[in-house]
């Protein structure tokens, strides 16, 4: 994902391995503002993207 | 030796306090009579809430409890995990306002003890006074042990740490065996505890099973790699400071003499 031509995070589809998570959106990586601590799984591209809006809005 | 109060739920705290140092029998006798009012909880209850003063401990008797932090958008970090016969809640002796909230992961039964008895015990017992607090610095030995993997070590070698260290907590009070042991939590509970994500726990997970290292199923951990398990995590038993049958000592570089099959007993003269 980029923001302003940088590299802001990375999601990963995540794989039938992850049972009840599996075809979500992991923050694989965050780099900048967003929390590389804190990486939530998202159901679709569309609340990643919100979420890493609302992270570098801050 | 035959224990006569084996009847009592004050018995596990007697066999907490035996695998760190032998007691008297008339010392096992006073643990043993300790008056206890006991409660079973459902998983998922707080027992003391952050900020909570408290006038009494609790004992652990059955299943498995945490402590822990919560901060903003309920991000939780759990501070650590207790098991039978563990005070977790004991430093409310001396610091009566919980910085911590203690909730229960699974069914379990406690016994709540009032600070009077537990202090009145460790007057007349010293001994029993000295290993509750031996008992609270082990917890802090624990807690840095839990700090240097979450500041330090990689998700892999965190989880495989921690499986040992639960290994052989389990194991010094009877509860684990034959390189099984019960692991009844969720991988949110060891996310939370890792300072990792589910994601990552789950990923390890499998990362371990396919190395032939360690199995996780219905709940029970079943060790096929010990050895190599204790060279990757850089495992050293000391922190937990259990008491050595004098032989055998256990030793971080045990993964040279290659790996054991589960059911190897060596491991039993180790606690």
């Amino acid at each position: 994902v980029f923001a302003d031509e940088l590299l802001v995070a990375v999601l990963v589809r995540l794989s039938d391995d992850h049972d009840d998570a599996a075809g979500m959106w992991f923050l694989e990586a965050g780099f900048g503002r967003i929390n590389a601590r804190c990486q939530p799984s998202f159901s679709n591209l569309d609340a990643a993207q919100d979420w890493i809006e609302q992270q570098l809005a801050v | 030796m035959p224990f006569a109060f084996d009847h009592h739920p004050a018995t596990m705290l007697v066999r907490k306090l035996d695998s760190m140092a032998a007691l008297s029998d008339d010392e096992r006798e006073a643990v043993a009579r300790l008056p206890l009012r006991v409660q079973s909880l459902d998983a998922r209850r707080d027992i003391v809430r952050d900020g909570d003063r408290s006038l009494r401990c609790c004992l652990l008797l059955r299943g498995w409890v945490c402590r822990y932090k919560l901060i903003s958008e309920g991000r939780r970090q759990i501070i650590s995990f207790h098991h039978p016969g563990d005070l977790p809640d004991l430093q409310t002796l001396y610091l009566p306002v919980a910085d911590y909230g203690l909730a229960t992961l699974t069914n379990a039964t406690v016994g709540f003890i009032a600070h009077d008895s537990l202090q009145a015990l460790a007057e007349e017992f010293p001994v029993v006074g000295s290993l509750l607090w031996r008992s609270m610095l082990i917890d802090a030995s624990v807690c840095r042990a839990w700090m240097v993997g979450m500041g330090r070590r990689s998700a892999f070698e965190q989880v495989a740490h921690l499986f040992c260290e639960t290994y052989l907590k389990l194991h010094a009070i009877g509860l684990a065996d034959d390189y099984r042991c019960p692991l009844p939590i969720t991988q949110v509970d060891l996310a939370d505890a890792l300072g990792l994500t589910s994601v990552h726990v789950n990923r390890v997970l499998k990362d371990l099973r396919s190395k032939s290292l360690v199995t996780l199923r219905n709940h029970t951990l079943v060790f096929d790699g010990w050895d190599e398990l204790l060279r990757i995590s850089e495992f050293d038993p000391t922190y937990l400071q259990l008491k050595s049958e004098g032989r055998d000592e256990p030793s971080p570089s045990a993964g040279a003499r290659g790996n054991r099959e589960p059911g190897h007993r060596e491991l039993t003269s180790v606690c």
